[in-house]
């Protein structure tokens, strides 16, 4: 009751306040509008549709530095401080404790501010529901508000009044604050770090300043470059079911850390509050003491700020203060110290690889049953595999690469196995060993919760590998020059995000290829050393049994999605070591027998958008590769921007491509969902076919990649993808040029850039060598030959080259094995009249680069146009020569786009030499 | 009746506040008066609960001052501090509204506002009631701080310097106040103004260096003074051992000194004191005593060093 009243008469008092007027109209109005004006400028821009989580972040992102004003403003509010001494005797005689009374204020002025925040999310809910945006998710501005918000409020409340309190002041408060910061970072620098040998952040941007800037910036940057997606994908936050956990996880150290700091100092402030008149005797000076100015003004100091001494329950509200500042840092340093547990466990295992050596490529699982439960507490699955060794030698040991985070058993019939693990590798050493031709089941059971540690370790070459980039920082003398490892960042494979498990989180999978640290490929620049990823996939059958918790959704890589009850039954042909399950708490948009689609929950409509261009472009397939195996079974499932509700906006979603495609099983980017066209569906599609062709023959295991982006790449052209419709030249910038002279076919010098764009290009140069048909017999008749051997990347050149009746021998070397790269431009071009009345046009076609290329050369008259396939070897030119009836007045190089070569980005795309002007 | 019983207070660092004090007063008006660092405040801070004793007894209408009893004590006292300043941004009517909630005044919200829209015509506020608190002139603050006090029905009321800083007519207007509610319960002012005490205070109380010097009616103050007091003649000046009480002006318009003497001085006429100048007189002889034993204090220490 007592509360009740003091909030209401807290009210009354704030509400005259001038200052708290405007605050408060900054803490309504700039929340509840700015969502709108966002929208409102976006919106013409911005092909994409808003969600309700966008809606909410602006909200979130817009309220926080307007709380820290109120805040302040609400604390500073006390007139008990200066002009009110007088004030306590009343209160004390009225029974009230001067503790009581300010802690009891406080908290009124909490209860205000908390219900001013939360204002603005009910707004923004209600005009939701009247735009008939659903949100299912109450826990999305809740858990915002809660964590991001309140303590915001909370926090600088009991510090502000406490502070002002101490200071009397409230410019003394602020130079407390500003002083403060200072001294808590020295003190963390020179005392903490040195005793730890580490480092430790306290990350208190998001408290105020740093959020005004950052959210200042990027309304300037909105305003100014409203279609640029870097900046309005901010805007586009992730409406991935919302993992209150996860954001709990994220935020819960720093708040707790500056909440119990905050407590503490609240509960302090009560020892300068005053009832009564000081128990200090006072200075006697002389008049004539050369110091009596000094001593009396220490005196006044000494009677200011002395304590009062009454002191009451503030006490166990400081010792809840301390208690969780104290608990908060403890978590922090238990982070810090898993977090470096884990990176020291990793760095090891990748440093020490002669202990694990891998599998013999000979030695492989036939079949492979998986079977087991998922939830977002664990995963406990039983897997059992029937292992034949085809090997000389006899086998006593098995690699496999398993998830760090799972506990695993072994068993293997008629054999004693020991196992020990690293980090992601395991090693299975048996007795007795494996003798050649013999085979044996091996059963392994899974449990606990797989996932990922995303160690922070920025500042250290981003591209580079773990170990380089670990060792650079422990090799840092001094902890301030180290990273803050408690910012490392689990991520579970399973939680309300969404689900994405990979065969190394199910079950252990057989490594074939070596684990030794290798030297990162010279184009990128920076030395350094990676673990090279698995290089040989062969295919097993796969029988999968799993149970996902009611409700939930998942779909694998070969085509099965989960019935109503959660469960996944699949029987298929798959690499095991590509085997993947992606889902998570989405609804499902479609589902008949050609694609199933799962959105999350308010997508659905825009999901069924891509899903009918995605259905047009599988009808379209049959056309594209005549006798192609028919595609049916897709499923598609919807992915998150971003897995960190702590940025929900943050721009890892935007970078990422708008669809992951695995065998059967596509994502798509929430990005290129709520996109408001149709995506690339025929580029979605001719990678689908592209897996399809190639399940029709084994290949070499080491050429296995190499065939998926040449046939994804291939597929792409046949479907008539309109991003490598024109794909026979190369374009870029010079700083790429290096990367684009790397072979394509080698798998040390893989660049994604070089098969996005010099792949297709290459195939396009190749189908106008040989022709469309020849080129379709040629690959036909790769596929068509039985698996045994498998195929090689030398015998489908060799069935093309046959087909088209010419040798590519010359292209082979300097394009797939080689690094040519021709660069092409018209000279001396010069028309001049003859004397029998006519016009000739000659000129060259110099070719300044490397490697041997036909292309088109066409020249224009009035009412004649002559075409001339001109062949330049490298650094060479080759003069071509036209005769025309009229006056020509262009010469054009490829204009159809057929020839490979470089064109510098920006450039005219098409290369012409205009003659009019000379004439 | 409130009764204090040999109270001493001596804070922490050593210093007596109050020596013993033996206090009990009933209906009506006492005026407590000292000079200031006298230690009103700390017998007014005992008084109303606010600072415990460190010895003594403390008597609320047969109430003794244990914990169990301080509730209901509280509830008697009606208190207006010496600095009394209402909360900003709160009209006159509001302050007291908050006050009531403070002092959870078991009355209905009804029975609350006649109340204070009584006192405030009491105080005569009425036109004010609705005006920033704040802004009210001095006069005005002390006696919303007077009807605060009273706003819970106090048995007896406790008032600190209250007229200190106020203009002649915001003084009696204030005074006049007082002299009514004392018809009703026990007040206590306490105030270095001898003129409220005059005329207000059937019964006085002199307190100095934390002890009593006196306590019983003005006049007798005054009775007791009669036959110390002699007016030098204009144009002399007091020996340097006399005790210089006030200055009075004489016939002649000139400022003369009044000084102490037990005996008759030559030249000198004996005065009538008032009750500032008897006031005064006790006040300068407990000061010149007090400075002499504190002389005697320091020449024993000196004899005790051999010095």
């Amino acid at each position: 009751m007592l509360l009740l009243r003091a909030i209401r008469f807290e009210a009354l008092l704030q509400f005259r306040s001038l200052r708290f007027r405007f605050g408060a109209l900054l803490c309504l109005a700039l929340p509840i509008l700015t969502p709108y004006g966002v929208l409102f400028l976006l919106q013409p821009h911005v092909p994409h549709t808003f969600g309700p989580s966008s809606y909410i972040t602006i909200v979130v992102d817009s309220l926080r530095f307007p709380t820290f004003i109120l805040a302040l403003v609400i604390a500073g509010n006390r007139t008990d401080i200066a002009g009110g001494r007088e004030m306590w005797s009343v209160l004390s005689s009225a029974g009230i404790s001067n503790t009581g009374y300010f802690l009891r204020r406080c908290l009124a002025q909490i209860v205000l501010l908390t219900c001013l925040t939360a204002i603005p999310f009910i707004s923004v809910m209600g005009v939701l529901a009247a735009a008939g945006i659903r949100l299912d998710d109450p826990w999305r501005p809740l858990a915002s508000w809660l964590l991001l918000i309140l303590p915001v409020g909370c926090g600088f409340i009991l510090l502000w009044s406490a502070l002002v309190q101490i200071t009397g002041t409230e410019l003394g408060s602020l130079m407390i604050l500003a002083f403060g910061r200072g001294a808590a970072t020295y003190f963390l620098e020179k005392v903490v770090q040195p005793l730890l040998g580490s480092k430790i952040v306290l990350h208190l941007e998001w408290l105020g300043f740093q959020n005004l800037q950052y959210f200042l910036v990027r309304m300037i940057n909105l305003i100014r470059w409203p279609e640029d997606r870097f900046f309005y994908g901010d805007y586009l936050a992730t409406d991935v079911p919302f993992s209150v956990a996860q954001l709990a996880r994220l935020v819960l150290p720093s708040v707790a850390v500056f909440m119990g700091f905050s407590l503490a100092v609240a509960s302090f402030a009560p020892f300068f509050l005053r009832r009564t008149r000081r128990d200090l005797r006072p200075l006697v000076v002389s008049e004539n003491h050369p110091l009596r100015n000094m001593i009396r003004y220490v005196h006044q100091l000494r009677q200011r700020y002395s304590p009062d001494g009454a002191l009451s329950w503030e006490r166990f509200v400081g010792l809840a203060g301390i208690t969780c500042f104290a608990a908060a840092i403890g978590y922090v340093e238990h982070k810090r110290v898993e977090a470096a547990g884990y990176a020291e466990q990793r760095y090891h295992a990748e440093m020490q690889t002669e202990d694990f050596p891998p599998t013999p490529s000979t030695t492989r699982f036939v079949d492979w049953r998986v079977e087991g439960d998922l939830a977002p507490s664990g995963i406990r699955i039983t897997s059992t595999g029937l292992l034949k060794h085809d090997g000389d030698e006899a086998l006593d040991f098995l690699a496999f690469s398993l998830n760090p985070f799972v506990r695993v058993s072994v068993q293997i019939e008629g054999r004693r196995t020991e196992v020990e693990r690293r980090w992601d590798r395991m090693r299975v050493s048996l007795d007795p060993a494996l003798e050649p031709g013999e085979e044996l089941t091996a059963v392994f059971e899974v449990s606990g919760l797989p996932g990922q540690m995303e160690f922070d370790l920025h500042g250290w070459r981003v591209n580079d590998s773990f170990a380089t980039r670990y060792e650079a920082m422990i090799e840092k003398a001094y902890p301030s020059a180290r990273n803050d490892l408690s910012q490392s960042q689990w991520e579970p494979a399973i939680s309300r995000s969404g689900i994405d498990l990979d065969s190394m989180d199910l079950t252990p999978v057989l490594r074939y290829g070596t684990w030794q640290l290798s030297p990162k490929p010279v184009y990128q620049g920076d030395p350094g050393y990676e673990v090279p990823e698995p290089s040989a996939f062969p295919l097993l059958d796969l029988s999968v049994d799993l149970r996902a918790p009611d409700g939930w959704f998942i779909g694998d890589i070969c085509g099965n999605a989960a019935d109503r009850n959660g469960r996944l039954i699949a029987n298929c042909r798959s690499s095991l070591s590509r085997y993947r399950i992606r889902g998570g708490l989405h609804r499902i948009a479609q589902a008949d027998d050609q694609v199933v689609a799962a959105a999350f929950p308010g997508h659905e409509p825009l999901m069924l958008r891509h899903v009918e261009s995605l259905q047009s472009a599988i009808e379209l397939s049959g056309e594209a590769w005549p006798g192609a195996p028919a595609i049916e079974r897709l499923v598609v499932v919807e992915s998150s921007l971003s897995d960190n509700p702590w940025f929900p906006t943050g721009r890892g979603g935007w970078r990422a491509s708008q669809f992951q495609i695995d065998g059967r099983l596509i994502a798509f980017n929430e990005s290129a969902v709520s996109l408001d066209r149709p995506m690339q569906s025929e580029q979605i599609v001719g990678a689908v076919m592209a897996r399809e062709l190639l399940r029709r023959r084994d290949l070499e295991p080491s050429e296995s990649w190499a065939f998926r982006n040449l046939f994804s790449a291939l597929m792409s052209r046949r479907m008539g993808s309109s991003q490598v419709r024109n794909g026979a030249t190369l374009t870029g910038n010079p700083n790429e040029e290096g990367q684009a002279r790397y072979p394509v076919l080698n798998l040390e010098h893989y660049v994604p850039f070089v098969f996005e764009q010099k792949v297709p290009a290459l195939w396009t140069y190749l189908e106008s060598l040989v022709g469309a048909d020849n080129l379709y017999a040629g690959v036909e008749d790769f596929l068509s030959r039985p698996s045994d051997p498998p195929g090689t990347l030398a015998e489908l050149f060799n069935d093309i080259e046959r087909r088209g009746g010419l040798s590519l021998q010359i292209f082979e070397d300097s394009y797939l094995r080689g690094h040519a790269l021709p660069k092409l431009r018209l000279e001396d071009v010069q028309s001049r009249s003859q004397p029998n009345g006519r016009w000739r046009l000659t000129g060259k076609l110099r070719n300044t680069a490397t490697g041997e290329v036909t292309c088109p050369v066409v020249a224009k008259a009035e009412g004649q146009v002559i075409r001339e396939v001109v062949t330049v070897t490298t650094e060479s030119a080759t003069e071509f020569a036209f005769d025309f009836n009229f006056p020509p007045h262009t010469v054009q190089l490829d204009p159809e786009d057929t020839c490979f070569r470089w064109v510098t980005r920006g450039r005219m795309r098409v290369e012409r030499v205009s003659l009019l002007a000379g004439r | 009746m409130l009764k204090l019983t040999n109270i001493t207070k001596t804070y922490s660092d050593g210093t007596r506040a109050l020596s013993p004090v033996d206090l009990s007063f009933g209906r009506g008006l006492l005026g407590l008066l000292g000079p200031n660092g006298a230690g009103k405040t700390t017998l007014l801070s005992i008084l109303t609960l606010a600072q415990e004793p460190s010895t003594g007894e403390r008597l609320y209408f047969e109430l003794d001052d244990r914990a169990r009893h301080r509730p209901k004590i509280r509830s008697m006292i009606g208190y207006l501090p010496q600095e009394f300043v209402p909360l900003s941004n709160v009209t006159g009517y509001e302050y007291l509204e908050i006050c009531a909630g403070w002092r959870r005044i078991p009355i209905s919200r009804r029975a609350l506002k006649r109340r204070i829209w009584a006192l405030l015509e009491a105080v005569e506020l009425t036109d004010a009631a609705h005006r920033e608190a704040a802004r009210y002139s001095g006069g005005m603050i002390r006696r919303l701080g007077l009807a605060q006090a009273i706003l819970h029905s106090p048995k007896f009321l406790v008032v600190d310097e209250p007229t200190a800083g106020l203009d002649p007519e915001e003084r009696i207007r204030f005074r006049n106040l007082i002299t009514d509610l004392a018809d009703e319960i026990p007040v206590l002012l306490s105030t270095h103004i001898v003129e409220d005490i005059e005329a207000t205070c059937p019964r006085l109380a002199i307190l100095a260096r934390g002890s009593l010097l006196f306590d019983g009616a003005p006049s007798e103050l005054m009775h007791r003074a009669e036959g110390y007091l002699w007016q030098l003649p204009a144009g002399s000046a007091p020996e340097p051992e006399m005790v210089t009480v006030a200055r009075r002006v004489s016939a002649s318009g000139k400022s003369v000194p009044v000084v102490y003497s037990d005996s008759s001085l030559p030249g000198a006429t004996e005065v009538s004191p008032n009750l500032e100048e008897a006031c005064s007189l006790f006040l300068a002889l407990e000061a010149s005593q007090s400075l002499a034993d504190e002389q005697d204090e320091q020449d024993e220490q000196e004899e005790g060093q051999g010095v």
